[in-house]
């Protein structure tokens, strides 16, 4: 399958002047705190995320290449996707068959291989997970968790790859599931695959381990091996882990004498311990050490919001300081002011301070990028359309003046949008959800249905993102899968399939957890909450009204005398 | 709402739970189990094993078809905090302040107590200096420090943790397992659900679930190396009879002492292990 040698090959990352090549044949455990980005790395990797500083091939094959005719567009290259098996992490939430044999089907309906070949691919990734073909015809959904997960597993074995790429494979997996899956990828690695591989199980992982990528919470990478953590365990410290119990042990033994090649398996350090003569001194009962419940010191790992490397890092918008109320007052009478302009110089004056607002309260207009487009697009249609409507009536081809007297006014809303952006930033769901109480309470109360359809259009408003993210994970995870890089009517059937029945079922997971954990709050049993009035206006929302007010007149004042 | 009952325990007395589909699978029980006011409790076992089912069940989460008796005890008639697996699920503010705030209007904290409240909680979380970041601001490991903080708002009597930390790298972990105990030291009484066991301390009670019942119910050092004054080296630990894999220290005792063929008991921690390979 692998005859051919495919080294993985990655340049432009930071740091790393010479690139990142990892080699068919060994197994590469990536290894990083919390947020240093491994998942997304190994997105990348697979071509599920674009990132344009990166260049990354699969032997002579480059994931991205230069789609027909347009040297700006890139497009994926099937030939690099087909180099690779992905399992992201739970793959098993991934499926969407109803029976195994569908599924491998999936999977292996891009490598067109012949009939013989399949079914022999079929029976090794079956006896990988230690199943045997009687587990063809069983449902996925009709399994355990733990079959689910072998059975995703089993997928990942069947694609005839070059490269494996795991992400968290073992995360609840038993013990016997362990044994299998490391057996199984050291049998991959003999027969000459490439392995990357993120696991929390340092122990399980780095007794796999050929070489090491070491990823720093702010994103850079230092390649090592297991011998260099071994003998210093404090790079695991300065990437921003903590050194795990055994490693700490593991590495006095190491410094006592045992050989480094013996220490990743416990029965055969046990061995050499023996064999050296470490002596060990166990008492008749070791003593019940209390807990020391100690105060959490704020230098002990939450100090600063852990930055991303993305450079996309949002800064925090001024707005969130004020009076929800008083930043809805302030934009309707910046709006007000702007839509009573009439002419062109009146524009120039909206948008100037449009701009001024949106730069002052810094907001994110790059995540509306898609509406404003849009918005922007069809004012510009439309005052077109009103410009060649002239020519039925005035007999002339094209009026300038009902185009420009339509972009004028179509100018205004669009311009009053751009602001308006600013409003989700500041009025949170629940900041929302009280605003809504207040407005309908009576005496200080509002009714329990009431109650109930204010929360539960707050929390859908709360769980959009999350649907989002979701959304995009599936559909990204679907590339990795599917392999499929033309855009064809028959790809985006098929990718809208196999990305929305996941989402539909990960919906149901998410909705359970929802209710799970607010009725654990005591949502819905107990009594409602008081409403309480928690936003209090202070002198600068005083102060961003005047300042509106002042900007307003202004506008109006100009609205008339031009 | 009914005033816990202080020294009364949480029991369940042959307690089943069993499925809504028609041939009613019986998904866990029968179980009697007893968990006392103030105690720690660690919860293990295998994917599909039962834990998340009784850990939401030792909550007091609704459940479909359950059958048998039992009784909350002093964990009082309402639900207790249920911290999850996933932050995203569970929160519900866009900021840490308004999650806190969220919980304790629900708990019926009166208006002017609620600011106060959650700037203690905050500040004992350590979450003071990113109360007011929203949620991509923050790593996975904080946003799980935000769900704790909002569960221990009130203070409630029991916390059930269910593979709270299974998301995070050791360090995280630490830390939202340094609250727990905080909590637990205060006499909030903690369910631990986990599948890190090298996460549990040697002398506290650990159940482990396999296949719907209780396989295991003792000491942690017990269930790691088996009884080992009755029968040294004979037959397999309890943990490994459930499916689970020995962490690397306890694989390396059991290893050693099969060599050694001695019958004192293993250590567990870390520091254990350095007193008895003279490491101090």
């Amino acid at each position: 399958m692998s005859e051919q040698r495919m080294p993985l090959t990655i340049q432009g990352l930071k740091g790393l002047d010479g690139g990142l090549q990892l080699q068919q044949g060994e197994i590469t455990v990536l290894m990083g705190p919390n947020g240093a980005g491994k998942t997304r790395f190994m997105e990348i990797v697979a071509g599920m995320r674009p990132v344009e500083e990166w260049q990354i091939t699969y032997g002579q094959e480059k994931l991205w290449v230069q789609a027909n005719g347009n040297s700006r567009k890139r497009r994926r290259n099937s030939a690099a996707l087909l180099a690779y098996s992905y399992a992201c992490q739970a793959p098993e939430e991934q499926l969407f068959a109803r029976s195994v044999a569908a599924e491998l089907d999936y999977v292996l309906q891009a490598y067109a291989l012949p009939e013989a070949a399949k079914e022999q691919r079929i029976d090794d990734a079956l006896r990988a997970v230690g199943w045997d073909r009687s587990w063809l015809q069983r449902d996925p959904y009709q399994m355990s968790g733990g079959e689910r997960r072998r059975a995703a597993l089993a997928c990942m074995f069947a694609v005839p790859a070059s490269w494996l790429l795991l992400d968290e494979p073992t995360a609840g997996l038993d013990a016997a599931g362990h044994a299998l899956l490391a057996e199984q990828l050291n049998q991959c690695k003999a027969g000459g695959q490439g392995v990357l591989l993120i696991s929390h199980d340092s122990d399980w992982a780095l007794a796999l381990a050929d070489s090491i990528l070491l990823m720093r919470s702010d994103g850079r990478m230092l390649p090592c091996n297991r011998d260099e953590i071994l003998a210093n365990p404090g790079l695991l410290e300065q990437s921003g882990m903590t050194i795990p119990d055994w490693l700490i042990i593991v590495h006095e033994m190491w410094k006592r004498g045992v050989p480094s090649d013996e220490v990743w398996d416990p029965a055969k350090l046990a061995a050499a311990m023996r064999r050296l003569g470490i002596p060990m001194t166990k008492p008749k009962a070791f003593e019940v050490v209390e807990y020391q419940s100690r105060s959490i010191s704020e230098s002990e790992g939450t100090q600063a919001p852990d930055r991303l490397h993305s450079a996309s890092q949002k800064r925090r918008s001024p707005l969130t300081a004020f009076d929800p109320r008083s930043v809805w007052l302030a934009y309707i009478l910046l709006t007000t002011g702007m839509f009573m302009q009439r002419t062109w110089s009146g524009v120039a004056w909206s948008a100037l301070l449009a701009a001024l607002a949106v730069a002052a309260a810094r907001i994110p207009l790059r995540r509306w990028r898609g509406p404003i487009l849009a918005l922007g697009m069809f004012a510009i249609i439309l005052s077109f359309m009103a410009g060649l409507v002239e020519k039925q009536t005035g007999g002339s081809f094209w009026s300038w003046a009902s185009f420009l007297d339509s972009l004028l006014t179509l100018s205004r809303p669009w311009l009053a949008m751009l602001i308006g952006l600013g409003l989700p930033l500041v009025i949170t769901p629940l900041r929302l959800r009280r605003s809504l109480e207040q407005l309908f309470s009576y005496r200080g109360r509002v009714p329990l249905w009431g109650q109930k359809i204010i929360l539960t259009i707050t929390l859908l408003l709360r769980f959009i993102p999350v649907l989002l993210s979701e959304w995009e994970r599936f559909s990204r995870i679907s590339i990795a899968r599917g392999k499929v890089t033309r855009r064809s009517w028959r790809g985006a059937a098929g990718r809208l399939r196999d990305t929305s029945i996941p989402f539909m079922l990960a919906l149901f997971r998410l909705g359970e957890h929802v209710a799970n954990a607010l009725e654990s709050r005591g949502v819905g049993k107990r009594g409602y909450p008081e409403t309480r009035i928690t936003e209090l206006w202070q002198r600068r929302d005083s102060i961003l009204i005047a300042s509106c007010l002042v900007l307003s007149a202004f506008l109006w004042w100009w609205s008339i005398i031009s | 709402m009914r005033k816990p009952i202080l020294s009364e325990p949480l029991e369940l007395s042959d307690l089943s739970i069993y499925g809504s589909s028609e041939d009613s699978k019986r998904i866990i029980g029968p179980i009697s189990l007893t968990v006392a006011q103030g105690e720690w409790l660690n919860l293990v076992g295998v994917n599909g094993s039962g834990k998340t089912t009784l850990a939401r069940l030792l909550a007091g989460l609704t459940m479909e078809g359950a059958a048998g008796e039992w009784s909350r005890g002093f964990a009082g008639d309402m639900p207790s905090p249920y911290v999850m697996q996933q932050p995203e699920a569970q929160l519900f503010g866009e900021t840490p302040r308004e999650e806190v705030h969220f919980a304790l209007e629900w708990l019926g904290v009166s208006a002017q107590e609620i600011a106060p409240r959650a700037d203690r909680i905050l500040q004992e979380t350590g979450l003071l200096s990113l109360t007011d970041c929203t949620w991509d601001q923050l790593s996975g490991g904080q946003r799980q420090l935000a769900a704790v903080a909002a569960a221990a708002a009130g203070e409630a009597p029991l916390i059930v943790f269910d593979e709270a930390t299974s998301m995070l790298d050791d360090r995280s972990s630490r830390r939202v397992q340094q609250l727990a105990r905080s909590l637990h030291g205060k006499g909030t009484a903690v369910v631990w659900v986990t599948q890190r066991l090298h996460e549990l301390e040697p002398s506290a009670r650990v159940i482990a679930m396999l296949g719907g019942g209780i396989q295991y119910d003792g000491r942690v050092r017990e269930f790691l190396y088996g009884d080992e004054s009755r029968d040294p080296a004979a037959g397999t630990a309890p943990c490994e009879r459930c499916g689970l894999r020995l962490p690397y220290l306890a694989a390396l005792g059991v290893e050693l002492k099969r060599l050694d063929r001695d019958e004192s008991p293993s250590p567990v921690t870390v520091d254990e292990w350095r007193r008895v390979l003279n490491l101090l």
